[in-house]
């Protein structure tokens, strides 16, 4: 498991891509253990302050994990503090086997030399995933898209998070997958992981989360649970 | 008989240059998706820079091969600071044709054209590591320094396989080229793969180059002629498999050897290259670039 | 991928019966609504201002250096929509200079064809043989193009220098220029520089026809995503075929240029070198551009012979300014010079009242 506890901090963050602002201000805290969905319209802003924790993109203000500062733009230390992603479209090594995909989500970690001792640390992601053992061989480019997105969370896995983000998990997967998915959330937040979700599909998102918080034109906020519960309704 | 086996063993020294030069263009592309086209040149910065250490200023052997190293290493790592760093890694890497061949296309004229100020347009070699007079093996005979070239190809081939096969570091640099953000999301830093395996590759040309300019003897203008073959080796090991493009060179290097050999000496590039040309054209799965294209 | 809404939908346009190509080809694409000028005005351009310098530099120095430019010049242009545009990695041009030059010298040389029956025979084997070498290589994919193009220089100039039929290495000499006689070289050299203006006024105006019609629409979709562009009606083989054969043409007529400019074909024309030196004079002016091509060419050939000093170290010149250019703007000098101009310009012009949030812009 992860050393830190999973305490995060996000406190005025900012996102620029040159003069487009698509975060103007994110600030919020989220204790060990909790369960907090990011909603929001599409392109306002959810994505990319996630990672903008994640480090893979440059950021103003400050983020801390346990109290301690997290630099911008370096994603090596978002891994080594807990703070892992499991990004919008997967991302995995499509040349690379299952195997090898899962593995990688430990570098940051490990301190193994050879790839098959590496492994060994890692092999237990597989009770969660079981369908991935027949898989392992297998070049990641030829899996299903809901393959890839159990394979893209086993790799997360591997790097024993304490906070764990997910963007738009069940993006273009099918209704039996999204569930698979969302068990498995159920299952990681029984183990005190902290997790934040962004989900364009509120409903699915707050049936698991605790909370929720809002993104709306690059500004956080706390929804008014009322108002959108009304909103839901059909 | 001992024709036969006297061309085997110039066809594998020969062969070995393409092969070290595929195998180093192949892991570096396999990191970063750039194609490394002054690996010749640095090559070519190893024979000459060591001769020119030696025989003008007067360095002793292992010195000159130990600085001229150092100075290929710090070379490429120059140039990865001031145009790879700037190319990739400030947000704004461009895909395609330029990033793909020119950065690389530029620093092999750069090096060219200061290597002929440096060193002149005269030939020359190292002194050889290794000498005395031909290895007589079975039927055929061997020049000493070709063994080293030989075994340098046949060890940096099979440790750069090994790394990627079996380390968790090779499985990272891998993914590096695989995806990078998928890379970047691990926390694996690609930028110090691909400058660290630059370097490396750079290095190991440069000591390729001491060890075969004394069969050859080199000009400023020697690295791009060889190294184009050395870019068909790689691209015949698909770009991915240093030990297959160790392999693939050798047998390159035999192919010539032995069409030169019984076919036509003037005629034999020209052969090889049209039958190079026709397995690309007509075979390009055997290069398993269909996934790259 | 860039593509206006209007101008993707002139690539589905684009699909239309073979009747109306020719008409589409000359007058601009079937979504414009009126003939579009630019390649006609252009290529009057080149063609008057090309005419008057090459006449005014009779006799000079400057003169001859404009004269093998325009041959570089000629085949860049094809360039620049085979690599600029379609992004296609065909490193073959110096190949089909060579035909042109060798083609040329052959026919004049060993079986006395004048001028015109020459340029016509030879721009014909240009055709036949693009035609069968793109059929070919044009199946590789990306980089097994490269790969493949890139031996061909290498198997062909090796080829050249060992032929005794091509000269060996002194290569075919007394090639005649395209105009006038070679005992007065400098009215001569004026006048195959003018054919050559024309020439290149021609080359240029079928290249911008291409490039700013729906077919250079569906080029510019190709070298973006191949799958989308076939999805939207594109032939991708015949598309391929067609702009490997465009090129290759086009460098064949700047071989045929060249060696009447020379008076001779040899085996260098067609080395590596060369084919480097057509890629610096496509890269650092601008890959997109025809103008900057052909400015690029004069100065390169000028920078080639100026001084002992400058041509000793082109290469080194040519790879840092290449490097640096590409680092900064990859589409080259003139797209950087295009850029430092909107900076400037946006810096200087007042910003217009109710312009709205950057936001908002994105959301709409």
């Amino acid at each position: 498991m992860s050393l830190t506890s999973g305490a995060l901090e996000v406190e005025n963050v900012a996102v620029h891509y040159g003069k487009f602002i698509a975060v103007s201000s994110a600030s919020f805290s989220l204790a060990p253990g909790d369960f907090v969905a990011i909603i929001g319209p599409n392109g306002h802003g959810k994505s990319s302050l996630v990672n903008s924790l994640a480090g893979l993109v440059q950021r103003s203000g400050e983020v801390r994990i346990d109290g301690v500062p997290l630099p911008s733009r370096n994603p090596k230390a978002a891994v080594a503090a807990g703070l892992v992603l499991v990004p919008e479209r997967r991302h995995l090594y499509p040349g690379l086997s299952v195997r090898d995909n899962i593995l990688l989500g430990s570098y940051v970690k490990t301190s193994r030399f050879f790839a098959e001792k590496a492994w060994e640390d890692v092999a237990d992601v597989l009770e969660v995933f079981p369908e991935l053992s027949e898989l392992l061989n297998q070049r990641a480019a030829t899996l299903s898209g809901g393959q890839q997105q159990m394979v893209a969370l086993a790799r997360a896995m591997a790097a024993r998070p304490a906070i764990i983000m997910l963007d738009e998990p069940c993006l273009g997967l099918a209704e039996a997958v999204s569930k698979r998915v969302y068990e498995w959330l159920v299952m990681m937040a029984a183990t005190k992981v902290t997790i934040l979700l962004v989900e364009e599909n509120p409903v699915h998102a707050l049936e698991v989360a605790d909370r929720a918080l809002e993104m709306f034109k690059g500004v956080m906020s706390v929804p008014d649970m009322a108002t959108f519960a009304k909103e839901q309704q059909p | 008989m001992s024709k036969f086996m006297n061309l085997i063993a110039a066809g594998l020294a020969s062969g070995a240059t393409y092969g070290v030069f595929g195998a180093c263009l192949t892991i570096w592309f396999r990191v970063c998706n750039v194609l490394n086209l002054a690996v010749g040149d640095f090559a070519m910065l190893g024979g000459l820079g060591t001769a020119v250490l030696i025989q003008v200023h007067g360095v002793p052997l292992g010195w000159a091969i130990v600085l001229d190293l150092f100075g290929v290493g710090l070379l490429a790592y120059i140039f990865d600071r001031l145009v790879l760093h700037f190319a990739f890694d400030r947000g704004r890497s461009e895909h395609g044709i330029v990033s793909v061949f020119f950065y690389t296309f530029g620093l092999s004229l750069a090096i060219e054209g200061g290597a002929l100020l440096l060193f002149g347009s005269d030939l020359r070699a190292a002194p050889t590591l290794w000498s005395g007079q031909a290895l007589h093996i079975l039927d055929f005979n061997i020049e000493r320094p070709a063994v080293l070239v030989i075994a340098l190809a046949i060890v940096s081939g099979t440790a750069l396989w090994l790394y990627l096969r079996f380390t968790v570091s090779g499985r990272a640099a891998s993914a590096c080229g695989e995806s990078l953000i998928g890379a970047r999301i691990a926390g694996i830093d690609s930028a110090k793969f691909r400058r660290w395996i630059f370097i490396m590759t750079a290095v190991l040309a440069a000591l390729f180059g001491v060890l075969e300019s004394p069969i050859i003897g080199f000009t400023v203008q020697t690295g791009p002629t060889i190294s184009l073959l050395g870019v068909v080796a790689a691209g015949f090991a698909g770009f991915r498999r240093p030990g297959k493009a160790v392999v693939v060179g050798l047998l390159i290097g035999l192919a010539e050897a032995l069409i030169q050999g019984y076919v036509s000496i003037s005629n034999g590039d020209v052969i090889l290259y049209g039958a190079l040309f026709s397995v690309i054209i007509f075979r390009p799965s055997v290069l398993g670039l269909s996934a790259l294209a | 991928m860039t593509i206006a809404p209007e101008e993707a939908l002139s690539l589905v346009d684009s699909a239309e019966a073979p009747h109306s190509r020719l008409h589409r080809f000359v007058y601009g694409s079937a979504a414009a609504s009126r003939r579009d000028p630019v390649p006609v005005a252009t290529a009057l351009f080149i063609a008057v201002a090309g005419t008057a310098l090459v006449v005014g530099l009779n006799g000079q120095y400057f003169g001859t250096v404009v004269g093998f430019a325009l041959a570089y010049s000629i085949v860049a242009i094809g360039m620049v929509v085979q690599l600029g545009y379609a992004k296609q990695l065909a490193f073959s041009q110096t190949v089909f200079m060579g035909v042109g030059a060798y083609g040329t010298g052959i026919l004049e040389t060993k079986y006395n064809f004048d001028t015109a029956e020459t340029v016509v025979c030879v721009l014909l084997i240009g055709f036949v043989s693009s035609l069968v070498i793109g059929s070919i290589v044009t199946r590789a994919p990306g980089l097994a193009l490269a790969l493949a193009t890139l031996l061909l220089p290498l198997f062909v100039s090796t080829y050249l220098g060992n032929s005794n039929y091509f000269g060996s290495f002194t290569g075919i000499l007394n090639i005649n220029p395209l105009w006038g006689t070679i005992s007065n070289y400098n009215n001569a050299m004026t006048q195959t520089s003018v054919i050559a203006v024309l020439f290149l006024a021609i080359v240029t105006f079928a290249a911008l026809r291409v490039m700013r019609s729906g077919v250079g629409l569906q080029l510019m979709a190709m070298s973006e995503d191949e799958r989308l562009a076939a999805g939207l009606g594109t032939s991708l083989r015949q598309r391929r075929l067609e702009v490997f054969v465009f090129g290759s043409v086009v460098a064949t007529l700047g071989g045929i240029v060249l060696a009447s400019a020379q008076g001779d074909a040899t085996y260098f024309l067609v080395a590596e070198s060369a084919q480097i030196t057509l890629l610096i004079i496509l890269f650092v002016p601008g890959r997109k551009n025809v103008l900057a091509v052909i400015g690029g060419a004069i100065l390169v050939e000028y920078l080639s012979t100026s001084s002992d000093f400058m041509s000793t170290n082109l290469a080194t010149f040519e790879a840092i300014v290449l490097v640096v250019i590409l680092l900064i703007e990859p589409n080259g000098f003139v797209a950087l010079v295009a850029r430092i101009y909107r900076f400037g310009y946006s810096k200087l012009r007042p910003p217009k009242s109710g312009a709205p949030a950057p936001y908002e812009e994105v959301t709409e």
